[in-house]
Parts: structure tokens; sequence; C-alpha cells
């Protein structure tokens, strides 16, 4: 079995800020904290699977704070990630609330606008709208744009794990890629606007 | 926008990912709105592709982590905190065959006599600079702790901060809800945290450490209030300097046991 790193708090910050230990960092959290913030948000009536979905987004959120320096290690990591998920469920709960809500709407026949849908998702939907428009990649284009803007390779690199010939075919595909991306998040200006507030 | 420009604005992206800025392509973004636009939904682009590849990190992660607990059947934490009680157990122990004295401690400590010699109630108007008075900080400085909750969880959203947020927490703790206490101090430090602010972030610190405390939980309390303890710069690190830490984790010891 893979036995995570033991860290203190301190140790995680500084791991979760390298490329290099993100993955035992990661784990770390799983392994130390998911039990514990699961139970919690179980205890504010989430399912077990909405229990581990929240702690994955409540890890991304960490790690996204942490990274962009915005972490002010008020208390301990435990009790700041409780309060992030409990954050992110109770956005959860409302959205769906509001969904349900909008549900009865169309069926009573009121017409629906994107625009006011797109300003009614929460949080972790704007997460998952983000995520999906990538998703709608193909698989070939998704990975060449991961290993190229999230794993950081060379152009040479993704040569080596990719089936292409050269650094030019590389380059030329990526063009087309992140040309394709930008393509389908204009076909969502709502969502464009939403996650402009969320990632900036 | 033509192929050769769109390519030579992705080329600009990259270098400038690299901390490479070329002044001509940011002038000409500042210049020309087509090309800024594009820009835009470049830098939209590439965020999109760093959010999906940091969940998908997660997500290989979490796979890795719910394979370990179907192998190990118990979770690391658990095992941890078995460890942690069994040292706690050996200093009890300690504690115990030090003497009379000792035992007297231990005995006569419980998290809810801390909490009734630690408590002191919060003044509104020591701490914070005076203004006009809301309906909320009259009904808090009336102690109507019953029409704090009710204009707290009526108030509408643009009334809504954490400064209401921090006294509907302590009506609740006034009024011995101490989970709902700790839901609401918890959730100000959670805004502050996401919004970068700090606002009665300190008092909500403080008493979400003396929450914790009333509902027999002083482990949670501790890194709190040590936290406040080394924070000489801290609104009630004078208050956590004159407490025992010795009592709080006898008492810790004792809420576990």
């Amino acid at each position: 079995m893979n036995v995570a790193e033991k860290y203190t708090d301190a140790e995680l910050i500084a791991a979760i800020g390298d490329t290099k230990h993100l993955n035992k960092a990661i784990l770390f959290l799983y392994q130390q904290y998911a039990r514990t913030t699961s139970s919690f948000i179980i205890n504010y009536g989430a399912s077990e699977q909405d229990a581990e979905d929240v702690f994955q987004e409540t890890v991304v959120s960490f790690i996204d704070i942490v990274k962009k320096d915005k972490y002010r290690k008020e208390a301990s990591i435990q009790t700041f990630l409780v309060s992030v998920a409990r954050n992110i469920w109770l956005n959860e709960v409302k959205k769906r609330e509001r969904s349900g809500f909008r549900e009865r709407q169309f069926e009573s026949g009121r017409d629906q606008k994107e625009t006011d849908v797109s300003h009614q998702i929460g949080d972790l939907e704007k997460r998952r709208q983000l995520r999906e428009l990538v998703n709608q990649l193909g698989e070939p284009c998704r990975k060449i744009l991961l290993l190229f803007y999230y794993e950081n390779l060379s152009m040479k690199e993704i040569v080596d794990h990719l089936p292409y010939e050269n650094e030019q075919v590389v380059r030329n595909k990526k063009y087309k890629c992140l040309q394709q991306l930008t393509g389908i998040i204009k076909d969502h200006p709502a969502i464009a606007s939403q996650i402009r507030e969320i990632i900036k | 926008m033509e192929l050769n420009a769109a390519h030579a604005l992705i080329d600009h992206l990259d270098h400038s990912l690299k901390g490479q800025h070329s002044p001509e392509m940011e002038q000409k973004i500042r210049d020309d709105h087509e090309t800024a636009v594009e820009w835009h939904y470049l830098r939209l682009a590439v965020e999109s592709v760093q959010e999906a590849g940091l969940y998908d990190q997660v997500e290989t992660a979490k796979q890795e982590w719910l394979a370990q607990q179907s192998v190990a059947g118990r979770p690391q934490g658990a095992v941890i905190r078995t460890i942690y009680r069994k040292v706690m157990s050996v200093a009890a122990m300690v504690l115990l065959l030090a003497g009379g004295a000792a035992i007297f401690k231990y005995m006569t400590i419980s998290s809810p006599g801390l909490y009734e010699k630690y408590y002191s109630a919060y003044a509104l108007n020591t701490t914070r600079g005076a203004g006009t008075t809301s309906a909320i900080e009259q009904a808090y400085n009336n102690k109507n702790w019953e029409a704090v909750l009710s204009l707290g969880n009526s108030a509408s959203a643009k009334d809504i901060n954490n400064k209401t947020y921090f006294l509907t927490g302590i009506a609740e703790l006034e009024l011995k809800k101490y989970d709902q206490a700790i839901d609401i101090f918890q959730q100000v430090i959670a805004v502050n945290a996401q919004s970068g602010s700090d606002y009665f972030e300190e008092e909500a610190e403080f008493y979400l450490a003396m929450s914790w405390i009333a509902r027999n939980d002083v482990n949670e309390a501790m890194p709190l209030l040590e936290k406040i303890k080394a924070d000489k710069n801290h609104l009630f690190h004078e208050t956590v300097a004159k407490m025992s830490f010795l009592d709080l984790r006898i008492a810790a010891y004792k809420d576990h046991k």
C-alpha cells in the first residue's frame, strides 16, 4: 500500500505548492481528513456520494486557495477544510432547491432563459461547467492541452507521450485544440461570464 | 481573426505563462478590441484546462485512497486517532501516578467547568467602532438572544455579513445551542477564507473554540487556542494566555475517554 507522507500543516502547505509533491499531499489530505469532513457533511443531510463529491471539490478548492497564496493559516487545516466543505455543500443544497423551483416553473410552462439559469448556479456547478467545457473536447485534444498547460511538458516531451511525428505536428495540433476550446467557451457566454468571476 | 494572428496570440500566451512577455503583443491586446477579446477567451481556455487537470489529479488520488480503504478496511485517520488515544492514555496514567493532587485535579476538571471558567460574554461596543446601531445590535446589547436569532435568520441577503453571522453565533452560544454556534462561527471563518477578508475573524476563532469546549470537544478547540496563544496581536491573546493548557488537555482526554 502506498502510504502518504506525514505532514504538519506547514509542511502540507509547502507540499501543495511543489508540483513534485502534490500527489502525496492530496493523498495525505484524503487519508487524514476525508472521513472527518465527510461525516460532518453527512450530518447536514448529504448522502455518502454527495459527501465524497463535496470533499473532492473541497480538496480542489483548497489546493487552488493555497496555490493562489490565499490560505491564511487560520485554526488548522482540518477546521478550514470542514468550513470549505460546509460552504460547498450549502451552496449545492441551495442550487438544488433552486433547480427544483426552476423545474416547477418549467413544468408550468414558463420560459427559461439560459442567462437566468447561469446566474443561479452555485460555485460547485460553475466548477463542473468549467470542467465539462474541457471534457467536450475529444480525448486527443484534452490530453495534449493537459500535458502542455497542466503538466507543463515541453513540445519535445509531448512527442514522447503521444503518437505524433514531431514537435511541429504537436504544435499545430495544440493550436487547433486550443481554438476548439475557445470556440466551445464562446458558445456559452453566460458560463464564460460566470467563470471569469471564480477564476480571476 | 486570421490564422496567423491567432497563432501568434497563442504563442504569446504560452510565452507569458513562462514569464516571457512581448511588449508589442501586449500593446496590441490593449489597442485592438478583437485581439483583446480573443486573448480573454484563450486565457479562460487555459484556466479551464488547469482546473480540469487539477480535478483529474485529485480524482486519481481519491481512487488510490478508496482502494486503500478497501484493502485496509479502516481509514488511516482512525489509526492515527487510535495511536493518539493510546498516547493520551499513557499521559493520563502518568498524571494519575503523579499523586493525590494530580488525581484531585483530574477528577475536578471538565469541559463544562472550563467553559464556565473561561467564557466571557462578547461586548459588542468595546471592540468595534460606534456607528448607527442596527436592530440586531440593539437586541444583542439587550441580551435578547431570541430576537438576535430571529433578526439574523430573517436578514435579507444584502444585510447578511460576518457581523450578523457572528452575533447570531453568540446568541446560539448563549442559548446553549452549541452545534449551531459552531456552524455559524465556522461560516464566518469560511467566508473570510474565500473573500480574503478578516472581518470578525478573531472573534469567530475565539468563540468557536469556546463553543467546542462547551460541547465537550476540547480537542477541536486546542488548535484554535494554541494559534491564538501564539499570536500576540490576536484580539483574544491575553484571554487565552491566561488559560491553563494542562487543564484543557486533561479535559480533552476526559471528553474522549
